[in-house]
């Protein structure tokens, strides 16, 4: 599991740094997407190799766990970046339009 | 209609009139329109008609008291409005409305000359132009007639005291119609300053018995009196009061300064207000309240009258101005009056005021039409000679003349009548019951002798007055004079009849006995014997005797001075008395104008003064001190507020704006430095859960 942790890891830097460090809308996308993904990796690897998951008191009779959270939840992981990709690239294309450019650094109007 | 109904009509009709007169400017733009004068005319002579209908109506010697109008009771005092009539109220209603409307028609004639746009007042040195005020006039006339009839249908104090109020305030407008005119304004301030005066007086007088009896109606009054419930000292005050009030009105001596300025109106309100009705109002009230007056008010009526009668007389003798002439010989017939009063002649007083209205009103209305013939020369000895040029008016002022001095022809007789006009028969009613209350009174011996006398000067000034003025060469200021038109000769010739003949019978005749029908009876006093009836028609020989013997003394004085045979211009005699420092002192009415500047007017206006420099120093320094302080304080007040209250806000403002600034600068703006803060937090957060839950 620590090698599963370390890419993770490894992923969720770099997300970081390239969301930090690039310039363009884009690239912060990018980012953004590696960050989603080492998510989704620890949530799969706690999944697998963490303790095994209690199944959920609940008030009916037959509501029964599987044991797969942690995939479920990366499947939501995964459809969520999808939708936030769609929004986030309508949001830098209409920021391209007003001002001509991708430049995060020119979208500073909430300055102040 | 009832006759207190009638009368109550006749009272205030002529207030349309006033209306219409006070409103015409609206309804009547136009200057040369008499429309109000019309108006005022039809009021004033419907409500003669009124009055005339109501004086032959009624029937009997018992007088209808009634109340029109509770203003409030309490405490056991009651204040009303309400009438009192008996034949005084009655001869004075057909007086007041026959007189007012003889000089409402003459009037139309006399103020023609306010029917333009530009009035000339030539009285100016510089002419002064105005518009015309022929409605104004008309409206204050009637005002004035309603005001005088309310007076005299009283039937209470306070309500006579209410009438009595307006007709002075009417006077007031009266006087100063022409305000434009210094002198104008002044003699109305005058009259109006000296009768209140009197009224302060009458004031007392009513509210001493006021609290006296708790009720002021006539009959209340005299029942009261008549049964002795009411206490010496509150009718001594009450009728002294009265007596006040009076003296003011009626131009009594010492307050008779005001009339000879009240001139200063126009002609025809003097021949109403100031001769014939409102100066009577003082007469007919002390004659109204006779049965209620104690002895020594009676007394001191006497005296009063005494004196004034010679002290109007006096001066008339030397006065240049026509009206000025007239003005004193009213003073001095008023004092008539007021002493038959005070001698228990009661009848003759009033029989008198009824016959002096006539002749009185007559003779100012002939001044007016002279004044108006000669465009307002009023210095008789600038007249002369217009009894060719005005025969009519020379002819109603003659009888004026006789009837006022007392001539008669005796022994002869015409149609059963002795050959005499109005005056001779009241002014011998006069003289006999002075004369038989001396008799009776030998202390009083004066109360004869000076009216007397009186009589004798009262012919020498009238036949000097109608001398320069009708005869002889015609003046300097006769030039195109002519007769007045005939709306002005129709009331002189009225009241020209009325002046020979209302008195016809004396005081056997028909007016006397109405007048005297609710005679109050002669009471008997401590301080004098009063009269009998039988002693009166004893003297009454002998006061008729010596009457016509001073008249004729003083007419033939007058004929031989001023006489129609005198050829030298009119002024002649006239001039050589000018200068005698005597003549002087009398012609300005004895310096009683003087006197009263000097005691009474400057000695106010120097504490006027005296009062305005207190104020403006002390009071005003005490003012301007507060204020100062005030001013300090304000300013103490003023730096607290800023430096303490504003630092506190500001100071708390600033430190907003200090963190404001202080954290405002992490929002960058920059998305990459949100991310790299976010990081940087997470990694922080991550390094202490670390070390916190190793620990």
């Amino acid at each position: 599991m620590t090698g599963y942790l370390i890419v993770s890891a490894v992923l969720l830097t770099c997300g970081v740094v390239c969301m930090a460090s690039k310039r363009n809308a884009v690239g912060v996308l990018m980012g953004v997407e590696l960050v989603l993904n080492a998510a989704s990796v620890n949530f799969v690897a706690a999944a697998e190799f963490g303790p095994p998951a209690v199944p959920v008191q609940v008030a009916t009779a037959d509501a029964i766990g599987v044991g797969l959270d942690g995939q479920i939840a990366a499947l939501f992981v995964i459809v969520l970046a999808a939708a936030e990709a769609a929004v986030a690239l309508a949001i830098v294309l209409a920021f391209f339009n007003q001002h001509g450019t991708a430049d995060v650094d020119a979208a500073s109007e909430l300055r102040g | 209609m009832s006759v207190p109904a009638l009368l109550i009509a006749a009272t205030f009709l002529p207030l349309v009139g006033a209306l219409a007169g006070l409103t015409a400017r609206w309804w009547r733009p136009r200057k040369d329109d008499r429309a109000a004068g019309f108006v005022a005319s039809a009021c004033i002579l419907g409500s003669f008609g009124l009055a005339l209908t109501a004086a032959l109506r009624w029937d009997g010697p018992e007088p209808i008291a009634g109340s029109w109008y509770e203003i409030f009771s309490l405490a056991g005092v009651t204040l009303e409005l309400g009438h009192h009539i008996d034949s005084l109220t009655l001869t004075m209603f057909c007086l007041v409305s026959l007189v007012a409307s003889c000089v409402c028609v003459f009037a139309l004639g006399y103020l023609s000359d306010e029917l333009t746009h530009e009035h000339r007042d030539h009285s100016f040195e510089e002419e002064l132009v105005r518009p015309g005020r022929f409605h104004l006039f008309f409206g204050y006339l009637c005002l004035f007639v309603t005001a005088m009839l309310l007076l005299v249908i009283g039937g209470n104090l306070f309500h006579v005291f209410v009438g009595w109020e307006l007709v002075g305030a009417c006077s007031y407008l009266l006087i100063g119609f022409y305000y434009e005119r210094p002198i104008a304004g002044a003699a109305a301030t005058k009259a109006f300053v000296v009768n209140r005066i009197g009224d302060a007086g009458f004031l007392i007088g009513l509210a001493a018995l006021l609290a006296a009896n708790g009720d002021v109606r006539f009959v209340s009054l005299f029942e009261a009196a008549g049964a002795g419930e009411l206490s010496r000292t509150a009718l001594l005050i009450g009728g002294f009061g009265v007596l006040a009030g009076c003296v003011g009105k009626s131009a009594q001596f010492p307050l008779q300064v005001w009339l000879p300025d009240a001139m200063a109106g126009p002609t025809p309100v003097s021949a109403l207000v100031h001769s014939a009705t409102m100066v009577a109002g003082g007469v007919y009230l002390i004659g109204r309240m006779t049965p209620a007056l104690p002895g020594e008010v009676l007394l001191t009526v006497a005296y009063l009258g005494c004196a004034t009668a010679l002290i109007g007389a006096a001066p008339a003798l030397f006065q240049t101005d026509l009206k000025g002439i007239l003005a004193y010989s009213s003073i001095s017939q008023l004092g008539y009056m007021m002493l038959a009063l005070g001698v228990t002649g009661w009848g003759a007083g009033l029989f008198h005021l009824v016959t002096h209205a006539f002749f009185k009103s007559l003779m100012f209305l002939c001044a007016g039409s002279v004044i108006v013939a000669c465009h307002h020369a009023q210095d008789v000895t600038k007249l002369g000679g217009l009894m060719r040029k005005m025969p009519v008016t020379a002819g109603a002022m003659l009888v004026g003349v006789i009837a006022i001095s007392g001539l008669a022809i005796p022994g002869v007789t015409l149609f059963g009548e002795a050959l005499s006009f109005s005056g001779f028969h009241s002014k011998d009613a006069i003289l006999s019951h002075a004369l038989a209350f001396t008799e009776a009174n030998p202390a009083h011996a004066i109360l004869f002798w000076v009216p007397l006398v009186t009589a004798g000067l009262t012919a020498l000034y009238m036949v000097r007055l109608w001398g320069l003025t009708f005869a002889g060469t015609p003046g300097s200021a006769t030039k195109g004079a002519h007769e007045s038109p005939a709306v002005m000769l129709a009331p002189i010739l009225i009241l020209a009849g009325l002046a020979a003949f209302c008195a016809i019978g004396g005081d056997g005749g028909p007016l006397y006995g109405f007048l005297t029908r609710t005679a109050p009876e002669v009471g008997t006093f401590a301080l004098f014997e009063s009269p009998t009836e039988a002693a009166v028609d004893e003297a009454h020989h002998h006061a008729e005797m010596m009457g016509l013997i001073a008249a004729g003394l003083g007419a033939a004085a007058g004929l031989a001075l001023f006489g129609p045979w005198r050829r030298a211009p009119g002024h002649a005699r006239a001039e050589g008395l000018k200068d005698a420092a005597v003549v002087r002192w009398l012609r300005s009415g004895w310096g009683f104008d003087a006197v009263y500047r000097a005691l009474a007017v400057r000695p106010t206006l120097l504490a006027g003064e005296v009062a305005a420099l207190t104020d403006r120093s002390a009071l005003d320094g005490a003012v301007h001190g507060t204020a100062t302080l005030a001013r300090r304080v304000a300013r103490f007040e003023r730096s607290v507020d800023e430096r303490l209250v504003d630092g506190v806000v500001r100071g708390v403002g600033r430190l907003a704006r200090g963190f404001g600034r202080l954290f405002g600068a992490t929002q960058s703006g920059g998305l990459r430095q949100y991310v790299a803060a976010l990081a940087a937090c997470a990694v922080g957060l991550a390094v202490l859960a670390v070390v916190l839950l190793a620990g």
